[in-house]
């Protein structure tokens, strides 16, 4: 049994009622910019030949979750229906987890600049709700079923027959993205361009200096915190150039568009 | 000047008479009350509870005095502030007097608003037919911790010992967790925007009385 | 000077006296005979969104009476289940720190743009007798002529007008959708027009700047998708790449202003081709020979070296339409056949011409007659005496001298002017109600306008830029906070009605039915409030007619009514009886009964170069969403947005700042957006920023306001452009774009 999200993109009109939604039912900060999901519309082709395409960005509950293996408190869990839950009662702001996300996603609240109190921010799948029989708000909220929530298997049927009825009419790029990138990603996306017409890695990598800190620095538990040994921060700081870092690259975004 | 120990403080009538004075400096200034600020009555009241429990009133009885001598012109005045203070403003509403504007999202009717009518309807209270304001109002607030502190005393004449330990715990959790979050917040925005002294006096009054410095609180503590 | 304070005359005040004085006798609760927490726990409430003319259906979930989400009803046939995302919102704008709470008065006589009105909260019983004072007096000293009233239509309003006996009902209809209620009033109905839609049936979706998949009007965007995904195609002429477009199998990029010689080239491919519904024109529409003849020198040749669309497309599009059944030209308000531009009443009539060809009107997949029961009204309920003549004579607005736009009812482009020159009368008094400045052409010049007027009445939710030039603020409940019911009308396939079930009022608002009740009394009209007249009374009444109760409406999920199948109509409300394309009421009035080629009034020129195009973002309406601060916070500012080629032009770069002015006179500051999806002689700007009332704290000092831009008119200039709708020609501009 493994959960996941389907997001169709042609059926998507950019309206945002997921991100007011999603703010609301689960008590997000206001006047910080922080959303754990958004909107934004990439653009493709030149005068008059335009294409618009809106990709709702959120956590993508990687099965090869990079966030997961850099977290050192614990704060960030694989829920048993597969989806990647941060408690942010454990959470210690130290945002590994925002460095180490190849599609940027998790963002740092700094509550406090003095202390350095900060929290990670990012998608739950609405545990509560999903915990107990219903569905992620944004999946409830969107008002032209752009967004289901189900079982991954199902998820991954009906988003490729979608495909195939946008090739049918002449989408020919249309296609599923999410079956494999990471390990297989819990929110599949029916993108009508390339992933890269809508900024999205083709095959996002987890950072290597993820995978050195794993190996070497992770066993050692909450006492790396402070990251004291330099080789690891090398390595690290190594990776960190390739990560997107909260900031999108692309043609033409418009943010909440 | 005595200190007194906190506990005792929050059932002392002199704290609840004064915590009632505040409730209703924090409600919109009428005539009837208005004449009690001009006539002397009210400010009076307010340094006979206030003095033993060793906050000053110098400020209060000065913005008092500094009021029109009309009636009529006194009460525009309040009236005035109040509204420009906490109900609607150009440039902008400075205080609105609600926790919710303050803690969570910052919108009204949030979690703290939710909590407030939660505490109040397990103490046996609604919110009055005629009341149009909503539930986390300061005023409220402070008329609820005061009714709890009289309760709770009167508990304590009768001699029923727990039921005015319970009630009193009631009362220093509703301040702990649905006036003190917020009040030291909205006592800045009042003494940024206050053009006249009296509601900046006031609110510094609130906090005196309701968010001791933590020497002060200490020193309280030790006292227990 | 204060006595100085004895205390020793009160020392014997303590315990429950000294608490009873310093309290005032002021206490906001009342005992309760058991606690009665789980009963108050969860609860629920039906209601209706207000936040455009959909009218979703909603239900509310509450928590210890505070609303904490809304959802779609499922059983209202336009919500389906869901809202939008500005209904989503409504929960914001009812809690927003900044709304109105509480009857005001100035007490700063000074008005102006920033200038604190020194509000002081007043009683409900001496501001109904402020008001009613000044209108009584404006009425008897200088006519009831001289009182303005700025509001919405209905029934309630304008009973109150006329009541009082003024003329000067102004709604906002000229802004908004005039020039398809004429169109429609003479072509079909005989009223005005209607708003449901068949997206879903329909195989040919063609749009002319219609863009209800990107403004939240959300069942015609699900109808469409519906559509599109069984195999329809959506083709959008706009010259800018909306989000509709953005859908569409074709965009089509046409010069702003000129869709009208697209349509009538259009016509004559149907006509001339002989790709008509015969069947439909031969039974159903009065005038096809006329028009025929009327057609033949819109070339598409001709249409093309005006639109710049090429004629093999505009033939080719003529043929898919006409060949593809249903076929539906889409439409609502703002579309090129809105009050855009001086020929867009022409647009309009092409839009309805079309549809009629293809035989879709009133058949499935196209534009319905709504389907509305019959409803009791006042009249119905009580007797009132004759209202006085002086409501027929000329208005400040001047819309007597337009013949047909009595299905109008208002011009905004010509207020200003109109209250400026003092004629017809001066005005005195007015009395605006859910209305802004913002909303106007040239808001500054309504400004110098109302600074003329010595009495001004608000009623309003938010504390807009109207409100700071109030007299009196009268505090509106929100959309929560009243009862009734709704009857489903911008899709009503069948006739519904959607039950508001009433939130407490948080403060001290007021409907504002009753408060212009209480007003007519207070004048000394009570002749026109009769014993029982209420609001109350009427809704009541109206649910009693359709044979249930609001129990029972409740109980069955919060709304009346039953699917029934649709019976095309076969007999209209025209002169004939019959869909006149040739429209003899037009004729009669001294207007083009066919529809004519006239070019826009504006045209680009060195010194103003490019087309102004005003749009709004889904979750925008105006002030209603101006405030939220969830909407600012992803979208804080408007844009003026310009093709790449403009912005290397004029040196601007995407999230820099530009003005962008107009002949108005005004200006406005933007951000940039640099975009390929815009024709490179347009720029737009989208609607529901540059608030410069302060008091809205999240909304002030946001982006500019487009409508600053659009010039307003004098009658004899709205004469001049020959508009029977006395459109307001929003975008019927060219402007000058430079980095700020």
């Amino acid at each position: 049994m493994s959960k996941a999200m389907l997001v169709d993109t042609s059926a998507c009109l950019a309206c945002n009622a997921c991100t007011v939604e999603c703010k609301r039912e689960n008590g997000v900060v206001v006047g910080k910019d922080i959303f754990w999901t958004r909107i934004q519309t990439h653009e493709v082709g030149q005068y008059p030949t335009v294409r618009q395409y809106p990709l709702k960005r959120a956590c993508n509950h990687c099965t090869e979750a990079a966030c997961l293996s850099v977290c050192p408190t614990g704060a960030l869990s694989r829920h048993e229906e597969g989806f990647v839950v941060l408690n942010q009662d454990k959470c210690n702001g130290c945002g590994y987890c925002t460095q180490a996300c190849p599609f940027g996603i998790p963002q740092l609240d700094v509550m406090d600049q003095l202390s350095g109190k900060a929290k990670a921010n990012k998608c739950s799948f609405c545990v509560e709700r999903t915990s107990n029989g219903g569905q992620t708000a944004c999946a409830a909220t969107c008002p032209f079923g752009a967004i289901t929530y189900g079982e991954r298997d199902d998820l991954l049927s009906q988003g490729k027959a979608r495909v195939a009825a946008l090739q049918a009419k002449g989408k020919s790029k249309a296609n599923l993205y999410g079956e494999n990138q990471m390990g297989g990603l819990h929110v599949l996306y029916v993108l009508e361009d390339t992933p890269e017409a809508y900024s999205l890695p083709s095959q996002p990598q987890m950072p290597a200096g993820v995978t050195l800190w794993q190996r070497i620095t992770r066993p050692a538990g909450e006492a790396v915190i402070g990251l004291a040994a330099v080789g690891v921060l090398a390595a690290f700081a190594t990776a960190r150039r390739n990560v997107k870092i909260g900031e999108e690259e692309g043609v033409g975004e418009h943010e909440g568009d | 000047m005595e200190s007194m120990a906190w506990e005792r403080k929050a059932e002392d009538w002199r704290w609840l008479a004064a915590l009632r004075g505040l409730a209703r400096g924090f409600a919109y200034p009428d005539r009837s009350w208005m004449m009690t600020l001009l006539d002397g009555q009210w400010p009076a009241l307010l340094a006979e509870v206030l003095e033993p429990l060793g906050v000053s009133v110098e400020g209060i009885l000065r913005a008092v005095e500094g009021l029109p001598a009309s009636e009529d012109e006194a009460l525009r005045v309040l009236q005035i502030e109040y509204t420009y203070l906490f109900i609607n403003a150009v440039p902008h509403l400075p205080a609105p007097p609600y926790a919710s504007a303050y803690v969570g999202q910052g919108w009204l009717m949030g979690e703290p608003a939710e909590a407030a009518m939660r505490a109040y309807l397990q103490a046996g209270l609604a919110l009055a037919e005629d009341y149009r304001d909503l539930p986390d109002h300061l005023s409220v607030g402070l008329e609820f911790l005061a009714w709890l502190g009289e309760q709770a005393a009167d508990a304590a004449k009768a001699g029923d010992e727990p039921r005015s330990r319970t009630i009193l715990a009631q009362q220093q959790a509703f301040l702990r967790d649905q006036i003190r979050p917020w009040l030291p917040t909205f006592c800045r925005r009042v003494e940024e925007a206050a053009r006249i002294s009296f509601y900046r006096e006031l609110a510094g009054l609130a906090e005196s009385l309701l968010c001791p410095k933590p020497a002060l609180a200490d020193q309280l503590a030790g006292g227990k | 000077m204060n006595q100085s304070l004895s205390r020793r005359q009160f020392l014997k005040l303590t315990g429950a006296g000294a608490a009873a004085v310093l309290s005032g006798g002021l206490t906001a609760f009342s005992p309760i005979a058991a606690p009665a927490a789980a009963a108050e726990e969860n609860g629920s409430l039906y209601g209706v969104c207000d936040l455009c003319g959909m009218g979703c259906a909603f239900i509310a979930q509450l928590r210890y009476g505070r609303i904490v989400s809304l959802s779609g009803n499922p059983k209202d046939q336009i919500a389906e289940g869901k809202l939008c995302v500005k209904g989503y919102s409504g929960v914001r704008q009812v809690y927003d720190p900044d709304r109105l709470k509480y009857p005001m008065k100035r007490t700063n006589p000074q008005k102006g743009v920033g200038v604190d009105p020194g509000w002081i909260k007043i009683s409900w019983d001496e501001a109904i007798g402020l008001v009613a004072s000044n209108l009584k007096q404006a009425r008897d000293t200088n006519g009831p002529q001289s009182i303005l009233f700025v509001g919405r239509p209905s029934s309630w309003t304008k009973h109150f007008t006329q009541a009082i006996g003024t003329p000067n009902h102004v709604t906002h209809v000229n802004t908004c959708y005039s020039t398809h209620d004429v169109v429609w009033q003479a072509m079909v109905t005989g009223t005005g027009r209607s708003w449901t839609t068949d997206y879903e049936h329909s195989r040919y979706i063609l749009a002319f700047g219609w863009n209800g998949m990107g403004n939240s009007k959300n069942h015609w965007a699900r109808a469409v998708g519906r559509a599109l995904v069984n195999g329809a195609k959506l083709v959008v002429f706009d010259p800018r790449l909306s989000i509709t477009a953005a859908k569409a199998d074709e965009w089509i990029p046409i010069k702003p202003g000129t869709d009208l010689a697209v349509l009538l080239a259009m016509i004559r491919t149907i006509i001339n081709e002989e790709l008509y519904d015969h069947d439909f024109v031969g039974q159903y529409t009065a005038g096809f020979d006329e028009l025929k003849a009327s057609v033949q020198e819109y070339t598409p040749e001709w249409a093309s070296s005006i639109s710049e669309v090429p004629a093999d497309t505009i033939v080719r599009i003529a043929r898919e339409f006409a060949r593809t059944k249903p076929a539906v030209v889409a439409s609502h308000k703002r579309d090129a056949g809105g009050p855009n531009y001086a020929n867009s009443w022409r647009t309009s009539q092409c839009f309805v011409t079309l549809n009629s060809l293809v035989g879709s009107l009133d058949r499935p997949g196209g534009p319905m007659l709504d389907h509305k029961p019959k409803l009791p009204d006042l009249p119905d309920l009580w007797k009132v005496p004759k209202y006085p003549d002086s409501v027929k004579g000329p208005r400040v607005d001047g819309l007597e001298q337009f013949p047909v736009a009595g299905a109008s009812r208002g011009s905004f482009s010509t207020l200003a002017e109109g209250i400026l020159s003092q004629k017809p009368n001066p005005i005195k008094a007015a009395v605006f109600w859910k209305h802004n400045v913002l909303s106007f052409p040239n808001p500054p010049r309504l400004v110098d306008a109302l600074k003329t007027i010595p009495f001004i009445a608000v009623s309003d939710i938010m504390p807009t830029e109207i409100v700071q030039l109030a007299d009196v603020v009268l505090p509106e409940n929100s959309y929560f906070e009243g009862g009734g019911i709704v009857v489903r009308e911008y899709h009503a396939m069948y006739p519904q009605v959607a039950l508001k079930e009433a939130l407490p009022t948080l403060y001290d608002t007021k409907g504002f039915v009753p408060v212009i009740l209480a007003i007519l009394k207070k004048m000394g009209l009570n002749d026109y409030v009769p014993e029982g007249m209420d609001p109350g009374k009427l809704v009541d009444a109206q649910i009693k007619s359709l044979g249930t109760s609001a129990a029972e409406i409740k109980g069955n999920g919060g709304v009346w009514g039953t699917a029934t199948e649709h019976t095309p109509a076969t007999v209209f409300g025209t002169p004939s009886k019959k869909v006149e394309l040739y429209a003899t009421l037009l004729k009669d009035k001294g207007y083009d009964p066919l529809p004519r080629w006239a070019p826009p009034q504006a045209t680009v020129s060195d010194e103003y170069p490019y087309h102004l195009l005003i749009w709004r973002k889904a979750w925008e309406r105006m002030t209603q969403t101006s405030n939220d601060p969830v909407l600012a916070e992803f979208y804080p500012e408007n844009h003026v947005t310009v093709h790449r080629q403009t912005a290397a032009k004029l040196g601007l770069q995407a999230d820099g700042y530009a003005w962008v002015e107009s002949p108005s006179g005004n200006k406005i500051r933007v951000k940039v957006e640099v975009t390929e999806g815009i024709r490179p002689d347009c720029v737009a700007v989208d609607h529901g920023f540059g608030h410069w009332s302060s008091a809205l704290s999240v909304a002030y000092g946001k982006g500019g306001n487009d409508g600053d831009l659009t010039p307003n008119h004098t009658v004899a200039q709205q004469r001049e452009l020959g508009c029977p709708a006395v459109a307001t020609m929003w975008e019927d501009v060219a402007v000058k774009v430079y980095k700020a």
